[in-house]
C-alpha cells in the first residue's frame, strides 16, 4: 500500500466497487451473466428459425447440426426458444426480484427499527398477505389485468417480498440494540440516516443471500402459474414453462428438458456468484 | 410475560379475522362456482344446486353464516367431494404431510446448518466453493424438478426407493429430498454469511488470547448470532412445509393435504378453502409468535416486547 | 455440538428406519392374477347412482350395482336383473319382469326399489344433476318442474317382481338405456339413514371393502350377486396417482391399467408406446371442436365460419400433435354412432376456404389487411395449448390473418363460455347415451347451457322435435341427418377430431367391457393366465 493512497481517502462506494472488481468469483458470475443477456438478444436472430414456426413433422428431434438444441413437441427450433425465454425469464426474475427485494427492505427495516405498535401492524398485514390463498389472489388478479407481462410481474411481487422483509427485521432487531446505534443515536444522528447507512449495511449478508434465492423462486413461480392458465400465452415460453413442460418428456426426449434446465442453473449459479462478490465488497467490517 | 402473550394471542386472533374474512370475500369474488364444470349442467340444475348449498343468499348472510360455524370448528361439507367434510379431510390429510414436512425440515437443518459453518469456517477454499456451488445448484432445483428427477432416476430407473404412494419410511425419502432441498440451500447460505461475520469479530481472538477453546467460542456466541435469520426463515417455511406442497404430494401420490390446497381452488370449493385456509394461518401465526420468542431467548438484548410497554 | 447433532440425527435415522411401517400396504410388483389395479386421478365423487357424472365414479357405479340390463363384454346390452321384458308395439309401454337377487345386506332387489331410485331423481325437491335422461319416461320433465305429481310419472311396480315403465314417445332403444347408471336402484333404507358411504347398500358384481380418501378404493367380490360365479376377479383396486407416476408403476408392473377411461397417458409417451405396440386405442363416443361466437363480428358471417372450418389440416392434428389416433372429424356426431353415411366436407379443403374467405371479406365490406384480430379461448392445459397453437399457425399460413391466444384457468374459461364472453372457443362432447341426439340436441336451443354459441335455428329445432315422433330407426337417422347437415351448413361450430381412448393394460387381463362412453365392466374380467407373453 503506497502512501499515496492512504492521503487520499476513497468514497465507501468506490472502495466497494475496486473490491468488487478485483474479486475472482464476482467477475466470473457477471461473465456469465454478460453472456447469457447476450445470447437472449442475439440468439433467436442467429438460428435462422422463429420462437413460434411449427414445423409438425420435424417434432421431438434430438439436437443435430440443423436444429443445434433439438426441436420441441410441435417442430420449433429448441435454440431459438431457449433464447427467446431467456429473455421473458431474465427480465420477469430480476424485475420481480428487485422489486421484492425494495419493497421487502423498506418495510421490515422500518418495522423493526420503528417497533412496538408500527411494528406489531407492519408485520401482521405481511401475515395476512402471506395466508391469503396465493391461487385466490393469483386468479383474481388476472381475471382483473388479464395476461402479459406485467399481471405476471405483479402476481409474483404480491407475496415475494414478505420473506426478506422478515428477514431484514430480524436482523434490524438485533443489530439496532448494538453499542455503535447506541453511540450513533447518542452522537445525535437521525433516525432514517441510522438505518440506511449503518444498520441495513450490517445487514447485507442475509439480504444478499435472500436476494439470489429470491431470483430462482420467481423464475419457477411463473411457471407454476403458466402451468395453472395464469401466466405467459402460448406460443410464448419462458424457461420456466420450458421446464416443466420438459420434465413430462424427460423419459423420452430429454433435451428438451436438459437445454433449458442447464441454463436456469447457470444464470442461477452467475448471480451467486455475483451476490458472493457484492458481498465481499460491502463488507464493511474487514 | 403473560400480558405479552395475551397481546400477542389477541393479535393473532384479530389477524385470523381479518384473513377469514379477507378469503372469504375473495373467494367469492373469482369467477366460477364449485358447479361449473365442462359438461355443462342444465340451468334450472344448476341454480337449483346453488340454492340447496345457499350459494344464492346475500354474501353478507353466507359469511356471518361461515363465521357461527367456524367458532364451533365446524368447517362444512366439501362441495366438490359428497360426502365429506373438511374436518375429516383435514384430519386425515395433516398427519401425513406434517410427517413428511417434518423429515424435509430435519433433513434441511441436518444439511443446511453444518454445511454453513463448514463453509464459514473455510472461506474462500475449496470446501467453500464447492459448497457455494452446491447450494446454487441446489436453489435452482424446485421441489417438483428434483421431485420427478429423483423419481425417474432413483425410484424407476436404479429401483432404489418405491415410485410412489404412501406405506412405509422408504416411501419417505424421495419426497421429504425433494422437499428438503432448497430450504437446505436456503440455510446454509443464511449461516454462512453471517458466520462468515462473526468469525472476522474480534471476540474471537480475545477468547483464544483468554485461552478459552475456540470451539466453544465458535459455537456459544458465534453461531447464536449467526442462527437468528435461520430462524425467521424457518418460522415462515414451517407452516407450509407442514401443510404439503401440491406438487410432490402429487407426483409421489402422497394422500397428505397439499393437494387440496390448489385443487380447492381449481374446484372452487369453498368450505374446503376456507378450512385450509384457516388451519394454515392458526399454524403460520403460531409458528411465527415462536419465532419471536426465539428472538428473544438466542439474543436477550432484543426486546420486542419491552419496546411496545416502553 | 456438531457431534451431537450427528448423534442426535443418527438416532432419530435409525428410528425411523426400524421398519416402521405405518400401514399394513404392501407395495408389491409380485402380481396377483385375480386383482386388478388402476389408477385414477381422484376419488370417485359419489357412490348414489343418482349423483354420479364424472367417469371414475361411474366405472365404480357399475361395479357395485346391477341394473335391468347391463351390457356385456361385447357390448350388447343384455338381461341382468331383469329375466325377460314385455315391449309393446309402440315402444311405448316396457314391462320388465325381475329375477330373484339381494342386496348387500340380504334384503330382497324388488321392482320398488327401482321405482324410488327414478322417482326421487325426478323429484323436483331433490338436485338430481341426471334428471334429465329420465325425461323420455312419461310425466317425467312435467313432475321435475313440479307441474304434476310424482304418481303422474309413467313409473309403476305392479308387484316385487314387475316394474312398467310408460315413455313420453317411441324409443326403440330404451333397453340401452336401462343398462345406463341412470336407471340403476338404489336402496332406500340406506338413502333415508344419510347415504353413508361406509355403511353403502349395493347389489353389484362387487361390493365396497375399503375408501382410503385421495388414496385407493377397493372392491371386493360380492358373494351375494345373483351371478357371482360368473365373476372371475377378486378384487379391483383404484389407486390415486398423476398420468406420468401411473405410467412408470404400469411398467414396473405396479398397476394393470393406466390411462382412459378413467386416467390419462402423458401425451409424450404416445409415440414411444405406439412403436413399442403398447398403446390400446379404442374410439370414443365423444367430439372435439371449436366453438364460435355467431353473435359478435366477425363470426356472424358464416362464410367465414366456413372458411376457417375447411382450412384446418385436422389430420396433422391429429397425426402429429395428439398422436393418439384420434380421427378427424369432418361432422357432429361420432362415426360410432353410425349416422352419417359420407363426410359432409373434406379436411385441409384451402381452395374452398380460400374462396370463402375472399367472399367473407367481401361480405363484411374490409380488406385482407384489415381483418381483425380474433381470439381463440380454451382452458390450460397441456393437449389444449398444443391444439390451440397448431391452429393459430394453420390459420396464418391458410390466410395470412392472426388469431389471439387466450388460456384461461379451467372454471374462469367455463364462465366465460357460459356468459358467451368469448370469440372463438374449444370444447368438446361426450355422449351421455349412444344416441346422434345427444349430440344434435346441444344446440337445439340458443338458451341450451350446452350451447352458448348464440346460434340457433327454427328448421333446425323442427327437425329435431319431428325426429322424437318417429318409431322407424332408419327414418328417424334420416331425420337427425338433415339436422346434423344444416348445423355443417350453418357451422356454428367447426368440428376438430373424434375423442379416442388411450391406454395401457397387461394383456393378460381379458373380458373388460370397455364402453364407447367412458366406463369400465368387470363384471366378465380375468386374468388370463396360461398365454402368458
Amino acid at each position: 500500500m503506497k502512501m499515496d493512497d492512504v492521503e487520499t481517502p476513497q468514497s465507501w462506494q468506490k472502495a466497494a466497487y475496486q473490491r468488487f472488481k478485483q474479486n475472482r468469483l464476482a467477475i466470473v458470475g457477471m461473465t456469465i451473466l454478460g453472456i447469457l443477456v447476450f445470447m437472449a438478444l442475439i440468439g433467436p436472430l442467429i438460428s435462422g428459425y422463429t420462437y413460434y414456426d411449427l414445423q409438425l413433422e420435424m417434432k421431438n428431434q434430438p439436437p443435430s447440426l440443423q436444429f443445434w438444441f433439438g426441436t420441441d413437441e410441435l417442430g420449433r427450433d429448441l435454440f431459438t426458444r431457449v433464447w427467446y425465454g431467456a429473455r421473458i425469464s431474465l427480465f420477469v426474475g430480476i424485475t420481480a426480484a428487485i422489486i421484492d427485494v425494495a419493497i421487502g427492505i423498506l418495510w421490515g427495516s422500518i418495522a423493526a427499527y420503528a417497533g412496538g405498535i408500527i411494528d406489531e401492524v407492519m408485520m401482521r398485514i405481511a401475515d395476512i398477505l402471506y395466508a391469503l390463498p396465493y391461487l385466490l389472489v393469483v386468479t383474481l388478479l388476472m381475471v382483473v389485468m388479464g395476461s402479459g407481462l406485467i399481471p405476471i410481474i405483479a402476481a409474483m411481487t404480491v407475496i415475494g417480498w414478505i420473506t426478506m422483509a422478515r428477514i431484514v427485521r430480524g436482523q434490524i432487531l438485533q443489530l439496532k440494540e448494538y453499542e455503535f446505534v447506541l453511540a450513533a443515536k447518542a452522537l445525535g444522528l437521525g433516525k432514517r440516516r441510522i438505518l440506511f447507512r449503518h444498520l441495513l449495511p450490517n445487514a447485507l449478508g442475509p439480504i444478499i443471500v435472500t436476494l439470489t434465492l429470491t431470483i430462482p423462486s420467481a423464475i419457477f413461480v411463473e411457471a407454476f402459474l403458466s402451468f395453472l392458465g395464469l401466466g405467459i400465452q402460448a406460443p410464448v415460453a419462458s424457461w420456466g414453462t420450458m421446464v416443466s413442460e420438459g420434465l413430462a418428456a424427460l423419459h423420452y426426449y430429454p433435451w428438451r428438458l436438459f437445454f433449458p434446465a442447464f441454463f436456469v442453473c447457470i444464470t442461477i449459479l452467475s448471480f451467486n456468484l455475483i451476490g458472493e462478490g457484492l458481498r465481499d465488497a460491502l463488507d464493511i467490517k474487514s | 410475560m403473560l400480558s405479552y402473550f395475551c397481546r400477542k394471542l389477541s393479535f393473532n386472533v384479530a389477524t385470523l379475522f381479518v384473513i377469514v374474512t379477507l378469503t372469504f370475500f375473495l373467494m367469492k369474488a373469482i369467477p366460477g362456482d364449485p358447479f361449473t364444470q365442462e359438461k355443462a349442467l342444465p340451468k334450472e340444475i344448476h341454480e337449483a344446486l346453488r340454492q340447496h348449498y345457499g350459494l344464492e343468499d346475500p354474501l353478507a348472510l353466507q359469511y356471518v353464516r361461515y363465521l357461527s360455524s367456524l367458532i364451533q370448528w365446524n368447517l362444512g361439507p366439501s362441495f366438490t367431494h359428497s360426502g365429506r367434510t373438511v374436518n375429516e379431510i383435514i384430519n386425515s390429510g395433516f398427519p401425513i404431510s406434517a410427517l413428511l414436512g417434518l423429515e424435509a425440515l430435519a433433513i434441511a437443518i441436518c444439511l443446511g446448518i453444518p454445511l454453513g459453518i463448514l463453509a464459514a469456517a473455510k472461506h474462500n477454499r475449496w470446501q467453500d466453493f464447492s459448497i457455494l456451488t452446491a447450494t446454487a445448484i441446489g436453489s435452482a432445483a424446485p421441489n417438483f424438478i428434483l421431485a420427478t428427477f429423483l423419481q425417474y432416476l432413483l425410484a424407476f430407473k436404479l429401483g432404489w426407493f418405491p415410485i410412489a404412494r404412501w406405506g412405509s419410511f422408504m416411501h419417505t425419502v424421495l419426497p421429504a429430498l425433494s422437499l428438503a432441498i432448497f430450504p437446505a440451500a436456503f440455510i446454509a447460505r443464511l449461516i454462512r454469511s453471517n458466520m462468515i461475520e462473526v468469525l472476522k469479530q474480534g471476540y474471537i481472538k480475545t477468547a483464544k488470547a483468554k485461552g478459552v477453546a475456540p470451539l466453544i467460542v465458535f459455537f456459544h456466541h458465534g453461531l447464536r448470532n449467526a442462527i437468528l435469520p435461520v430462524f425467521t426463515y424457518l418460522g415462515q417455511l414451517t407452516a407450509s412445509i407442514l401443510m404439503g406442497s401440491f406438487v410432490v404430494e402429487k407426483i409421489f401420490s402422497i394422500p397428505g393435504l397439499g393437494y387440496w390446497f390448489v385443487s380447492s381452488i381449481t374446484n372452487r370449493d369453498y368450505t374446503v378453502i376456507m378450512g385450509i385456509t384457516v388451519f394454515y394461518s392458526i399454524i403460520m401465526l403460531s409458528a411465527l409468535t415462536l419465532v419471536e420468542i426465539a428472538y428473544g431467548v438466542i439474543d436477550p438484548r432484543i426486546r420486542t416486547y419491552n419496546a411496545a410497554i416502553a | 455440538m456438531k457431534m451431537r447433532l450427528l448423534q442426535v440425527f443418527a438416532i432419530i435415522n435409525c428410528f425411523l428406519m426400524s421398519g416402521c411401517q405405518f400401514s399394513n400396504e404392501k407395495p408389491s410388483s409380485h402380481h396377483n392374477s385375480h386383482t386388478v389395479r388402476l389408477s385414477i386421478p381422484d376419488d370417485p365423487q359419489s357412490f348414489d347412482p343418482r349423483f354420479v357424472r364424472d367417469l371414475v365414479s361411474v366405472s365404480s357405479i357399475h361395479m357395485l350395482y346391477e341394473g335391468l340390463m347391463r351390457y356385456n363384454a361385447h357390448g350388447k346390452a343384455t338381461f341382468a336383473l331383469a329375466e325377460s321384458v314385455d315391449i309393446s308395439p309402440d315402444y311405448k309401454t316396457y314391462t320388465f319382469h325381475l329375477r330373484p337377487s339381494i342386496w348387500s345386506d340380504g334384503e330382497p332387489v324388488s321392482a320398488y326399489d327401482f321405482e324410488f331410485a327414478w322417482k326421487s331423481t325426478l323429484d323436483p325437491k331433490i338436485v338430481a344433476p341426471n334428471a334429465n335422461q329420465l325425461y323420455v319416461i312419461k310425466g317425467a320433465k312435467a313432475a321435475k318442474e313440479g307441474k304434476i305429481s310424482l304418481d303422474g310419472i309413467g313409473i309403476h311396480a305392479l308387484s316385487p317382481k314387475d316394474l312398467t315403465v310408460e315413455l313420453e314417445s317411441p324409443v326403440p332403444y330404451f333397453l340401452d338405456l336401462a343398462a345406463s347408471h341412470f336407471y340403476l336402484p338404489v336402496n332406500k333404507k340406506w338413502v333415508e339413514a344419510g347415504s353413508q358411504t361406509k355403511d353403502l347398500v349395493s347389489n353389484g358384481p362387487f361390493k365396497m371393502q375399503s375408501f382410503k380418501h385421495h388414496n385407493e378404493f377397493v372392491a371386493i367380490k360380492n358373494p351375494l350377486y345373483w351371478n357371482a360365479h360368473a365373476v372371475k376377479l377378486d378384487k379391483i383396486m383404484m389407486q390415486v396417482v398423476d398420468e406420468t407416476t401411473g405410467l412408470q408403476l404400469f411398467q414396473t408392473g405396479q398397476l394393470d391399467w393406466h390411462g382412459s377411461p378413467t386416467s390419462t397417458l402423458p401425451a409424450d409417451a404416445l409415440q414411444t408406446l405406439k412403436a413399442q405396440g403398447q398403446l390400446e386405442i379404442l374410439p370414443g363416443a365423444g367430439t372435439h371442436w371449436i366453438r364460435f361466437n355467431t353473435a359478435l363480428s366477425p363470426l356472424q358471417n358464416v362464410k367465414l365460419r366456413r372458411a376457417l372450418t375447411f382450412a384446418i389440416d385436422r389430420k396433422s392434428l391429429v397425426g402429429h400433435v395428439l398422436q393418439g389416433n384420434q380421427v378427424p372429424a369432418l361432422a357432429i356426431v361420432p362415426p360410432s354412432l353410425r349416422l352419417q353415411d359420407k363426410p359432409y366436407f373434406e379436411d385441409h379443403d384451402i381452395p374452398k376456404a380460400w374462396a370463402l374467405f375472399q367472399d367473407a371479406l367481401e361480405e363484411l365490406k374490409i380488406s385482407k389487411d384489415e381483418f381483425p384480430t380474433i381470439a381463440l379461448c380454451y382452458s390450460q392445459n397441456e393437449r389444449n395449448s398444443r391444439i390451440a397453437q397448431t391452429l393459430q399457425q394453420q390459420w396464418k399460413k391458410a390466410f395470412g390473418i392472426e388469431v389471439k391466444l387466450e388460456n384461461c384457468e379451467v372454471k374462469v374459461f367455463y364462465d366465460k363460455l357460459a356468459r358467451q364472453d368469448y370469440q372463438m372457443s374449444l370444447g368438446s362432447w361426450f355422449a351421455d347415451i349412444e344416441d346422434p341426439m345427444n349430440f344434435l340436441q346441444l344446440f337445439q336451443y340458443r338458451s341450451n347451457s350446452t350451447n352458448n354459441t348464440q346460434w340457433e335455428n327454427a328448421k333446425y329445432v323442427e327437425l329435431l322435435n319431428k325426429s322424437t315422433q318417429e318409431i322407424q330407426r332408419d327414418k328417424r337417422f334420416s331425420t337427425l341427418r338433415q339436422a346434423e347437415q344444416l348445423l355443417i351448413v350453418e357451422m356454428p361450430v367447426a368440428p376438430l377430431f373424434y375423442a379416442s381412448f388411450n391406454y395401457v393394460k397387461k394383456h393378460q387381463l381379458k373380458g373388460v367391457y370397455f364402453s364407447p362412453l367412458g366406463f369400465l365392466d368387470f363384471k366378465e374380467a380375468y386374468f388370463d393366465m396360461e398365454n402368458e407373453l
